[in-house]
């Protein structure tokens, strides 16, 4: 199989990691009215691709990515590590590791080699899933987005609510902001990794107690 | 500068306050400062004011805090930070625990003075927060921000511009009943939020007075102190004045 068809199965929505049922604290922001229509909606998604994705996503990524080129697996478990660390509540925590173990049992589940000790976030997973089937670095990271990006507007047409055509609309013209994300993400050092979300935070903190749930906390 | 440490819950804990003489800190300035408790030693750690980051001549100010504890308890609750308008600016606090310490702290950040006469359009800040514990990442946060625009994303300071962060480092407390507890102590608006993993408890604010930030965590300290450190609180004095 080529590696373009190995990046597309492994960033779709129909892939086992579980993304789909994950909101990322976006359900009591929509229930709070921070967002409540196509471009109040844009506006957040544009802010957490030059933010977070672009700041401490991808830069983890990426260096994930790099340490399993370099079969250097203490710093693969390192940057692992982090990618817990800079989930700010119990749930965004949760969210990582329970991703993080679907993907590892699909890895296994191919027969892909396994380091010691396995990845436990979703990021090391991908990265680990990408380097051994020859997916090139800038294609991991673009696909790593975009499958954020793509996550993150199907829970906004079940919750916002917004049609189809408007989030296909959302995907098409956030192509640009996925692109840029990519490359101010190589820039970034290593001391400078991390985007806090104040507000984010707070609110995924607050989801954790909601009552009423269409997405697992 | 440490001044000279008091004892007003008996010899066991020790209470000090650390200060930095020009009370502000400008471009060119870096601060550290080093914090280490071990075997058992207990203590309490505050500031007599606000650390204050003024405009820069375009040199940045740091201030980097590291604190190492090996089977001791800390409690770190400095004054808050006050970035002004034009400021150049990266705040750090690390903290290195063994896994028998017990620590309790917080950082208050406030962009521009929140009385209102002084905005904060242009500065530079960062400010770092890392928790290790036997030497394993816990907690990596970083608040970057560049120019007021930052203060409106709708997922950082969503136009506030006071934040804070309570952090208590509670190892082996069964999940969600402590967080619990923390909820209902703290005040009933939207400025406060608990959450708890990985043996830290975490309280945010979000708002726009460093008052009612420090007002809110004192409440939460109350219900965390006696739970991580063993001990009811104690005001100190210093808060009063």
């Amino acid at each position: 199989m080529q590696p373009l068809l190995k990046l597309l199965q492994i960033s779709s929505p129909a892939s086992p990691v579980g993304a789909f049922s994950y909101s990322q604290g976006i359900e009591w922001v929509v229930e709070a009215g921070w967002i409540n229509d196509c471009q109040s909606f844009c506006q957040w998604l544009q802010e957490q691709l030059d933010g977070t994705i672009a700041c401490q996503e991808l830069p983890l990524l990426q260096r994930l990515y790099r340490a399993c080129a370099n079969r250097d697996f203490v710093d693969f478990a390192h940057w692992d590590q982090w990618a817990i660390a800079v989930r700010e509540t119990a749930e965004l925590r949760r969210e990582e590791r329970h991703r993080g173990r679907a993907l590892l049992s699909l890895i296994d589940s191919l027969g892909i080699a396994l380091p010691v000790p396995g990845p436990q976030s979703q990021l090391a997973g991908f990265a680990l899933f990408c380097q051994r089937e020859g997916i090139a670095l800038d294609d991991t990271l673009q696909a790593f987005a975009y499958s954020w990006l793509e996550n993150q507007v199907t829970a906004g047409i079940k919750l916002i609510p917004l049609g189809q055509s408007d989030g296909q609309g959302l995907l098409y013209r956030l192509g640009d902001d996925v692109q840029r994300a990519v490359i101010s993400a190589k820039q970034i050092q290593d001391e400078d990794i991390g985007f806090s979300s104040p507000a984010l935070a707070m609110a995924s903190s607050f989801h954790e107690t909601q009552y009423c749930r269409l997405f697992r906390s | 500068m440490i001044q000279r440490p008091f004892y007003p819950e008996g010899r066991k804990v020790c209470q000090a306050c650390v200060l930095h003489p020009p009370g502000g800190v400008v471009g060119g300035d870096r601060l550290h400062l080093q914090l280490s408790g071990v075997n058992d030693a207990e203590a309490l750690i505050t500031t007599p004011g606000a650390t204050k980051y003024y405009g820069s001549d375009g040199r940045e100010a740091s201030q980097h805090q590291v604190i190492n504890l090996q089977d001791a308890a800390l409690e770190w609750m400095p004054q808050e930070s006050i970035y002004f308008d034009g400021c150049r600016a990266t705040q750090s606090l690390q903290i290195n625990l063994s896994h028998k310490s017990r620590f309790i702290g917080w950082d208050i950040s406030c962009f521009g003075r929140p009385a209102g006469d002084h905005v904060f359009v242009d500065g530079r800040v960062r400010t770092r927060l890392s928790v290790y514990s036997d030497g394993q990442s816990l907690l990596h946060e970083q608040l970057r921000i560049d120019g007021s625009d930052d203060l409106r994303r709708v997922s950082g300071m969503r136009g506030a511009v006071v934040v804070g962060t309570l952090l208590a480092f509670v190892p082996d407390m069964p999940e969600d009943e402590l967080v619990d507890l923390l909820r209902a102590s703290l005040p009933e608006d939207a400025c406060f939020a608990a959450t708890q993993f990985d043996d830290l408890m975490i309280v945010r604010y979000l708002g726009t007075s460093a008052e009612h930030a420090r007002d809110g965590f004192i409440a939460a300290w109350r219900v965390l102190r006696p739970i991580a450190i063993g001990r009811e609180v104690v005001v100190p004095r210093i808060w009063a004045t």
